[in-house]
């Protein structure tokens, strides 16, 4: 008779049977996830299946590190573990340690992984970064031959600057062997000498751009001597070579613009420099001659008038001198004798001059009196003439006003001049009229 | 570079001509030094600008082995 056995037994057992498989205490497992059910706990439940079955997956609140991704239905991973016996379930399931993309995102991972890595041993550092040279003459180039990014770099260094040499290291740039021919062509023209380096290429998807993730190119450009300017791809694409490099451009084109500096700029540069050079030396010797000629002139005037001091002080001198010899005393006297004789007669002249000068202006005056005294007369007597024709009396009588007197010829002025009965004459205009006093009558 | 280059690199020259530039326009120096700079200014302009080969380059393939040859 067989024994009999409890189903914990049983599960016990197996249990035994699958820890005692090495490969199942340590397994890495490809599925694609399904069911993933993120437990309160913390606890993550889900499935990995593939075409051929199911397997039933756990990852421990205490794993979670183990999980850098937010992890959903359909990712295709890569889960490691140990598959061990559920005993109350009576299944089994991967107790999972370590969840890791396939794929694209199994690149990103090891990209995030080989950038930290990276940047804690320094390599990223600043103070490693080696300044790009502003006048490269001779520049290398890390790229495919045939590739959009040599063209772009070829057509901007013609444009900027023909006369730079590129040097070519033609290269892989992506699949089987691109790290290693990038890494060969960064030592080659590192060892060739040129001035800096330009490493990249025109853009692509991930996996194209993947070499410019790998390490040993990106210890190639940390070693490398020469200055390295990064180019993978577009803008947004960022490689660890970009982190590593010296700088990074955001395309060829870009590293080609600044490895190559502008001719044209360059001899405007220096012709501007040499103006100013000229303009400074120029005004400079313009002032010192103009100094100069100031000294000269201040120099010149002074002898000059150091000169004609000492000849007026010596001409001086000799008059003193010469004044005082006997025969120039003779000739002051004679001087003096013929003078005071000119003077004399002179003075003579003068008096009877100014005699003659006096008169002239007398009677000048009194012929000016004498018409002055005429004009005057005749002046007043026009006055007068005026007045005269004013007091005529027949204007008075023209005017009707009459003219009355006695026999006598007495003007009569008032009341009393007359008594009643008296005859009067009234003058008029043409004759006199006779006329006897009425009465008389006098004003109250 | 790998060699030392016992030469001024342009970049280094333009900063000293700039520095002579900036010499020449002060009051401070002497008719003699001007005249020293000047001349030494356009000896390194003369240099600078000699230092570029006017000749247009084509792209050169450098191989391993260091040789090179024309680019297309």
């Amino acid at each position: 008779m067989k024994n009999i056995y409890t189903v914990g037994q049983v599960n016990r057992y197996i249990r035994g049977m699958f820890r005692q498989d090495i490969l199942l205490q340590g397994i890495l497992v490809r599925g694609e996830v399904s069911n993933v059910k993120y437990h309160t706990s913390g606890h993550i439940y889900f499935s990995l299946k593939d075409q051929a079955g199911t397997l039933s997956c756990i990852l421990f609140a205490g794993n979670r590190k183990g999980l850098t991704f937010p992890m959903k239905n359909g990712d295709n991973v890569v889960c490691s573990g140990s598959v061990d016996v559920y005993e109350k379930g009576g299944s089994y399931q991967l107790y999972v340690r370590e969840i890791r993309l396939e794929g694209a995102g199994l690149l990103y991972q090891k990209f995030m992984e080989l950038k930290k890595d990276l940047e804690e041993m320094g390599m990223f550092d600043r103070r490693y970064k080696q300044p790009v040279p502003k006048y490269a003459m001779k520049i290398g180039v890390v790229t495919a031959p045939t590739g959009a990014a040599i063209r772009d770099i070829q057509n901007i260094s013609y444009r900027r600057n023909p006369y730079v040499q590129i040097y070519l290291y033609p290269a892989l740039v992506q699949g089987e062997g691109a790290a290693a021919s990038i890494v060969r062509g960064i030592r080659t023209l590192d060892e060739f000498g040129v001035d800096v380096m330009i490493v990249g290429r025109g853009g692509g998807s991930i996996e194209d751009l993947w070499a410019f993730n790998e390490e040993a190119v990106a210890r190639a450009v940390f070693e490398c001597r020469t200055p390295v300017i990064s180019a993978v791809g577009h803008e947004t694409d960022t490689t660890i070579t970009d982190y590593v490099a010296d700088l990074r451009a955001p395309t060829p084109s870009a590293a080609a613009e600044i490895a190559v500096f502008d001719y044209r700029k360059f001899a405007s540069d220096l012709n501007m420099i040499e103006n100013a050079m000229k303009r400074s030396l120029t005004r400079k010797t313009i002032s010192v001659h103009g100094r100069i000629e100031r000294y000269r002139i201040l120099l010149e005037n002074g002898t000059k008038k150091r000169l004609v001091a000492a000849k007026n002080d010596l001409r001086y001198y000799r008059a003193h001198l010469a004044a005082k010899s006997p025969s120039s005393l003779i000739n002051e006297k004679r001087r003096f004798l013929a003078d005071a004789q000119i003077a004399m007669s002179d003075t003579l002249k003068k008096r009877i001059e100014d005699r003659r000068r006096l008169a002239d202006e007398y009677s000048a005056l009194l012929e000016h009196r004498e018409n002055d005294i005429l004009n005057d007369r005749k002046m007043r007597f026009g006055i007068l003439i005026e007045r005269f024709r004013g007091l005529n009396p027949l204007d008075r009588l023209r005017q009707g006003y009459s003219y009355v007197c006695d026999e006598s010829g007495r003007n009569i002025k008032k009341v009393e001049d007359v008594d009643i009965g008296d005859a009067v004459r009234v003058i008029v205009t043409d004759g006199s009229i006779m006329a006897e006093v009425k009465s008389t009558e006098k004003n109250s | 570079m790998a060699e030392e280059n016992k030469e001024m690199t342009i970049e280094e020259s333009f900063a000293r001509l700039e520095g002579m530039v900036k010499a020449l326009d002060s009051d401070e120096i002497t008719l003699e030094e001007s005249f020293k700079l000047y001349e030494e200014g356009m000896k390194l302009i003369k240099d600078v600008s000699g230092r570029i080969d006017l000749v247009e380059k084509k792209i050169r393939i450098l191989e391993s082995q260091g040789e090179t040859e024309d680019f297309e």
